[in-house]
């Protein structure tokens, strides 16, 4: 049998990330072309394993090898922020502009940057094993999935980012003219996010 | 149907200015300092700095990804559309696809029940997503602004599904508040919904969609539904602005979970 190209799909699991992969996912089962492995946390397995369910059987693959899935290490990114900075639904909501300044200089690190070095590295490694043991053609990652983005920068790996969300907020920055100050309202950079957080 | 798109129609998240688009004059200032802010986060919070120096001695180089968001050798994917987006130059690596969604269940197939109840009248869907869980001030000013929603209109029914904060009196108070509505059916509060929200949206029997503003709902209802509410959850007040089809606009305030007033507007005149 020939060996098929396969596409590694590196996504948080909170259902605002992941709502994208699993559409591609679903696409991609259609195609029955691609081999398919993710990584990731239960939450998305569970979903996965649901959308397969649904799906007519293929003519290649049996259901259980559809879709590969690998339990990533650690927690996701919502679970993080709680776990390591104290962060609760309550204490997102914050004030706009001036009045919000302190509370976003506490927020952002800990929403974004949420996983201790040690945790960042740890997936960074474990990504870079899962990839050399798969060579997929293709890498699909989360915009807000840090580790992941330094895994294929750090390997030169082909990658795509596949976001939820619009790219306003990574492409403001680029337009001319320094418009981004006068006129866009400002985000965090890249503050755009699916919902989840 | 196409409109002046203001930010506070643009998918927008809780962290952020929540200033409208384009940037009034009066908020230059505010802007430059709140960007200016945001940027020296990253370049002195010592827990990112400490972060960047461990990547460094681990061979990892360059910015983190999520404070760098843009590389022009790097596909770009996502659901936008430029109809919908902030006017912006869009480089060719960026891929603004529209709609990326699986496919559900229609609503008559799994929940005919639903259906026959959504049109009854015109239909209000409310959800402020899978974080939320509303404590009883909110509770109270979402409350009290359907209270003037069901007031205004013999017809409208809502749905809304509401997950009060653990250990708080908000369901007393929406019931407090709205008890006359429940029992008489025009509102059906739960915590859960039986069918998935894009399902119900999908049906085309939703006149209105309340969301939290995060990018699924937003789009979701940009693409399903012609009049629609979006909340902005970027301060303490809980914005409801109602787009009509026609030509006015109701537009309702929650300050503090206190109502402060409802004025109809003419299209395009966005505060």
């Amino acid at each position: 049998m020939t060996t098929r190209n396969s596409v590694l799909f590196l996504t948080n699991s909170e259902y605002g990330q992941s709502n994208v992969v699993l559409a591609v996912i679903h696409e991609l089962l259609a195609t029955d072309k691609i081999d398919i492995h993710v990584a990731s946390w239960p939450v998305l397995e569970s979903r996965i394993q649901a959308l397969i369910r649904q799906q007519p059987e293929s003519t290649t693959l049996s259901r259980e090898n559809q879709v590969k899935f690998h339990a990533a290490p650690g927690l996701p990114m919502v679970d993080t922020s709680f776990k390591n900075h104290n962060v609760t639904k309550d204490s997102i909501p914050h004030k706009p502009g001036y009045a919000g300044g302190a509370r976003l200089r506490e927020l952002t690190p800990q929403v974004l940057c949420c996983w201790t070095a040690e945790e960042h590295l740890a997936m960074v490694d474990w990504y870079e094993d899962l990839a050399t043991k798969l060579k997929p053609a293709l890498v699909v990652v989360d915009p807000f999935l840090s580790p992941a983005h330094d895994m294929v920068r750090k390997m030169n790996w082909k990658y795509v980012v596949l976001s939820p969300c619009s790219l306003a907020a990574a492409l403001i920055p680029e337009q001319p003219h320094l418009a981004l100050f006068w006129k866009y309202p400002g985000y965090v950079n890249p503050s755009y996010a699916p919902g989840d957080i | 149907m196409r409109q002046e798109i203001s930010n506070e129609m643009a998918p927008s998240n809780s962290m952020a200015t929540g200033f409208p688009y384009p940037l009034p004059w009066s908020k230059l200032a505010e802007n430059i300092y709140s960007i200016c802010n945001a940027i020296s986060v990253v370049l002195f919070d010592s827990s990112i700095k400490s972060l960047a120096a461990a990547r460094k001695r681990h061979g990892v180089h360059g910015q983190l990804a999520v404070f760098e968001p843009y590389n022009k050798d790097v596909p770009y994917i996502c659901p936008s559309l430029p109809e919908i987006d902030l006017p912006m130059r869009i480089p060719s690596n960026a891929h603004l696809v529209g709609p990326i969604l699986v496919p559900t269940q229609p609503l008559a197939q799994g929940d005919p029940d639903l259906v026959k109840w959504l049109q009854k009248g015109p239909t209000v869907l409310l959800n402020l997503g899978s974080l939320h869980e509303g404590t009883i001030d909110q509770a109270r000013g979402m409350a009290l602004g359907l209270r003037v929603l069901f007031n205004s209109d013999p017809k409208v029914q809502v749905l809304w599904k509401f997950k009060p904060a653990k250990g708080s009196d908000a369901e007393k108070e929406v019931e407090a508040i709205l008890g006359n509505e429940i029992k008489t059916d025009r509102l059906k509060v739960s915590s859960w919904l039986q069918s998935e929200p894009l399902s119900i949206l999908q049906s085309g029997l939703i006149v209105a969609a309340v969301h939290h503003g995060g990018a699924n709902s937003w789009f979701e209802a940009t693409w399903y539904v012609n009049l629609f509410h979006q909340t902005s959850q970027s301060d303490s007040r809980l914005r409801l602005t109602l787009i009509s089809k026609g030509p006015e606009f109701h537009r309702l305030f929650c300050r503090n979970g206190m109502i402060r007033t409802i004025t109809r507007v003419k299209p395009n005149t966005w505060g």
